[in-house]
């Protein structure tokens, strides 16, 4: 009998920690780069490079995944829905790294200063777009 | 001799002259859709897509990243990318169409004309015909506001949705384009 009463009890709080951690998990919100490992290290031309010489085996690579990019802030703008977008020059009039920030607070860096940043790829279209940013320096 | 061939090379040209191309562009197009159910609604939005609108002839192009829809929970972008979109493998969506109702003469006339859209939109590796209504607005300084609205199923292109959170997704998907062109 006592040991029925037991194993109920821990049936009762195994459900509770799984109905807890159930919830959290459907609630998480979505988190900037600051504590993610970055799968390169590179600067922007090269970002850009990688995706107009192999735009599969760029996707492969950085899609999803955080990146680590170094170059020149050609321009900022926002906050715009929240985020602040910074774009890094790489030399080609047409297409630049689109880093954003999902903070609207940030102090909006000066156009021709050097940047670097890490944050999540989500691909190349015209720009290679960089989103949950962080600065790192 | 020298005055013949000069006409003939403006005769040959004058076609393409005629049909100088207007475009519009923009890098910033807003995309958003909302699946709408009794047990949740989810809404995803876009701010990154680029999109060509050639007036002259009316075709349109529109790419987006889907990756770069923003969801409100974390939990609803992973299974979005990861397992109903699979956007490492398909990271694209596209749209290629037409768009009937405006025409060349409307730049430089402010005001608001209904349009109608056609075209082929691929969406995880599936191409599908879409049709909507829509506007566009001539603003003052020149620029194009292009909104529409259109309802896509899942099943269409092939998107399957697990049986246990079948209820949470709509089979009906609102999606809705608001795009600010700037000229060329």
């Amino acid at each position: 009998m006592r040991r029925g009463k037991i194993i109920l009890i821990v049936l009762v709080v195994l459900g509770a920690i799984a109905g807890i951690y159930g919830l959290w998990e459907y609630d998480r919100g979505l988190t900037d780069a600051s504590d993610e490992k970055p799968v390169d290290r590179l600067d922007a031309v090269a970002l850009l490079n990688a995706f107009t010489n192999d735009e599969s085996a760029a996707n492969a690579k950085y899609n999803g995944h955080a990146v680590q990019v170094s170059g020149l802030v050609k321009d900022a703008s926002g906050p715009e829905n929240g985020k602040m977008t910074v774009m890094l020059d790489t030399g080609d009039p047409l297409s630049m790294i689109v880093c954003e920030f999902d903070d609207p607070a940030m102090t909006r860096p000066v156009p021709g200063s050097q940047l670097t940043v890490k944050g999540f790829c989500a691909g190349f279209n015209l720009d290679v777009l960089l989103q949950r940013c962080v600065i790192v320096e | 001799m020298k005055n013949l061939v000069i006409i003939l090379l403006a005769a040959l040209s004058l076609p393409n002259i005629l049909q100088a191309q207007v475009r519009y562009a923009t890098r910033n197009g807003h995309v958003s859709f909302l699946s709408e159910t009794p047990l949740e609604n989810i809404e995803a939005t876009n701010d990154k897509a680029t999109s060509v609108l050639d007036v002259s002839s009316g075709a349109v192009e529109v790419a987006v990243l889907m990756k770069a829809f923003s969801f409100e929970k974390a939990l609803m972008q992973e299974h979005f990318n990861e397992n109903y979109v699979e956007s490492d493998k398909y990271p694209k969506g596209i749209f290629k169409g037409q768009v009937t109702g405006f025409v060349a003469d409307a730049i430089g006339k402010p005001g608001t004309y209904p349009v109608s859209v056609k075209g082929d939109l691929t969406i995880h590796g599936v191409t599908k015909p879409v049709e909507a209504n829509g506007s566009i607005m001539v603003e003052p300084a020149g620029t194009l506001k292009a909104t529409t609205k259109f309802i896509v199923s899942p099943d269409d292109f092939d998107i399957r949705i697990p049986g246990l959170v079948r209820d949470n997704i709509a089979k009906q998907i609102n999606v809705m384009v608001q795009i600010d062109y700037q000229k060329l």
